[in-house]
């Protein structure tokens, strides 16, 4: 048999192996540490924030928000402390947050507009970090809200983990399809009287 | 005949006895499942206490448990059972008759024992590591390079300490045993020292220690950036450099010494 293709071969039945372990990883369900629940009703122009934790890239922040009116929802990669020290203020207005996240873009984890209905999200961040889930009233009416937030705990990140063993299963079968040809000829041949 | 197709031959042929189908790809499958399922990023008060550095430190040794176990059953495997039976069969012999000086010969074997071992472990550790966290291991691959560093320099040495062994006794059965038996022993001897140095208030113990095990001292390295801990020992950078860089010179000693051993005296 020739070498290039043992070579493959084995390349490809690692990589298929590696694409299982991976798929494994994936199928392991992420476990609830702690849940959260409220609701509130966001005065206008103002902002207010709830849930604050610490985040590392195998725990997650599942979110639930229902909104009667225009919300922005944002998750920050900061705390509360922080913020407030920022503005320098014990309350924060939709302009005070506005210049906060201008000055420190890199600080938004992420960020949706409800508007009038309900939104699920989970967010898992890609460091070690805090994380701070804030309501902004953009509107001149008071905004009442469901939310429920739960820190998750998982092995890794399911989709990104899923999506490379769907890359490399059929990449790997591809490789080792030669050799394993191969192989099962020879084996024909020696079991042939 | 030039010299890089024997060295070739043997290599394909130490890759073969090494890795026959399915060990490789098991390998493979426990160090990306180990990887995901050891890691962990350590408990936070609050993220900006500490540093994104000890952080990259944290996780990577969280995953030098088991997996560098199965690497290092792969190892001892490779070098002690791969060497040994090639010396008992005599087919350390055969490749006596190529046209190859016999550090080739060895360097053909140990670069299929150790060298492949150690490319699929640390590439499909780092690239998980890269999955999990890229934020984390991006920025600062050079101390998940250094964690490694340190934390392999031991099992190198025992790795050498077994290829003077297996020449030696010219069998790998017993080598393994003893190779398994030295890993533990470093657990134990680290355990007495952390003892000692705290009785005595002394940190030599886990400097004399942190000659062969450099692990040790890196682990004080970056204890010092995290709150609460009391300090027995609080070395500076340069200084972990140094222990490193002599653990590998230790075990760089041990394998010439099996090199020597190999080309000069060892008669079949």
């Amino acid at each position: 048999m020739k070498r290039w293709i043992i070579f493959l071969g084995r390349g490809g039945t690692v990589l298929i192996t590696i694409g299982l372990a991976l798929l494994l990883v994936s199928l392991i369900p992420s476990a609830q540490l702690a849940t959260s629940a409220g609701t509130t009703a966001v005065p206008p122009k103002w902002v207010q924030s709830f849930i604050e934790t610490i985040l590392t890239p195998q725990q997650g922040l599942r979110i639930t928000i229902a909104a009667n009116g225009t919300l922005d929802v944002y998750i920050l990669e900061v705390s509360s402390q922080v913020l407030y020290q920022w503005v320098g203020d014990d309350f924060l207005n939709v302009t005070d947050l506005e210049e906060f996240l201008e000055a420190n873009p890199g600080l938004i984890g992420w960020y949706y507009e409800v508007r009038n209905g309900r939104i699920k999200h989970e967010y898992v961040p890609t460091k070690v970090t805090n994380a701070t889930l804030v309501f902004s009233n953009p509107s001149s009416e008071y905004v009442p809200v469901d939310y429920e937030a739960s820190k998750t705990s998982r092995i890794a990140p399911g989709t990104k983990v899923r999506n490379l063993a769907q890359w490399a299963i059929p990449i790997g079968f591809v490789l080792s399809l030669p050799w394993l040809t191969q192989m099962w000829k020879r084996k024909t041949i020696r079991k042939s009287p | 005949m030039g010299k890089g197709k024997p060295f070739l031959e043997i290599f394909a042929s130490a890759l073969h006895e090494d890795y026959r189908f399915p060990i490789l790809e098991i390998f493979a499958f426990l160090y990306t499942l180990g990887t995901f399922v050891f890691a962990s990023f350590g408990t936070f008060i609050a993220p900006q206490t500490v540093s994104n550095e000890s952080v990259a430190y944290t996780l990577t040794s969280s995953l030098l448990g088991l997996p560098l176990f199965i690497f290092i059953i792969l190892i001892f495997k490779n070098v002690a059972y791969g060497l040994g039976s090639d010396l008992e069969k005599g087919i350390i012999q055969t490749y006596f008759s190529y046209p190859l000086k016999r550090r080739g010969i060895l360097t053909a074997k140990l670069l299929s024992a150790i060298g492949i071992a150690l490319i699929l472990f640390l590439s499909i550790q780092i690239s998980a590591l890269y999955v999990l966290a890229p934020d984390i291991v991006s920025p600062y691959l050079d101390t998940v390079l250094l964690t490694y560093a340190a934390n392999l320099s031991y099992p190198l040495l025992v790795a050498g300490i077994m290829l003077l062994v297996t020449l030696a006794l010219r069998r790998g059965g017993l080598t393994i045993v003893v190779g398994i038996v030295l890993y533990f022993a470093m657990g134990i001897i680290s355990g007495i020292a952390m003892f000692v140095a705290s009785a005595t208030n002394s940190p030599l113990a886990l400097q004399i220690i942190s000659v062969i095990s450099p692990n040790v001292v890196l682990a004080r390295y970056y204890s010092i950036q995290m709150p609460f801990v009391n300090e027995l020992w609080t070395p500076a950078f340069s200084e972990v450099l140094l222990y490193i860089g002599t653990s590998y010179a230790i075990a760089a000693f041990l394998f010439f010494l099996g090199y020597y051993y190999f080309s000069r005296r060892l008669g079949l």
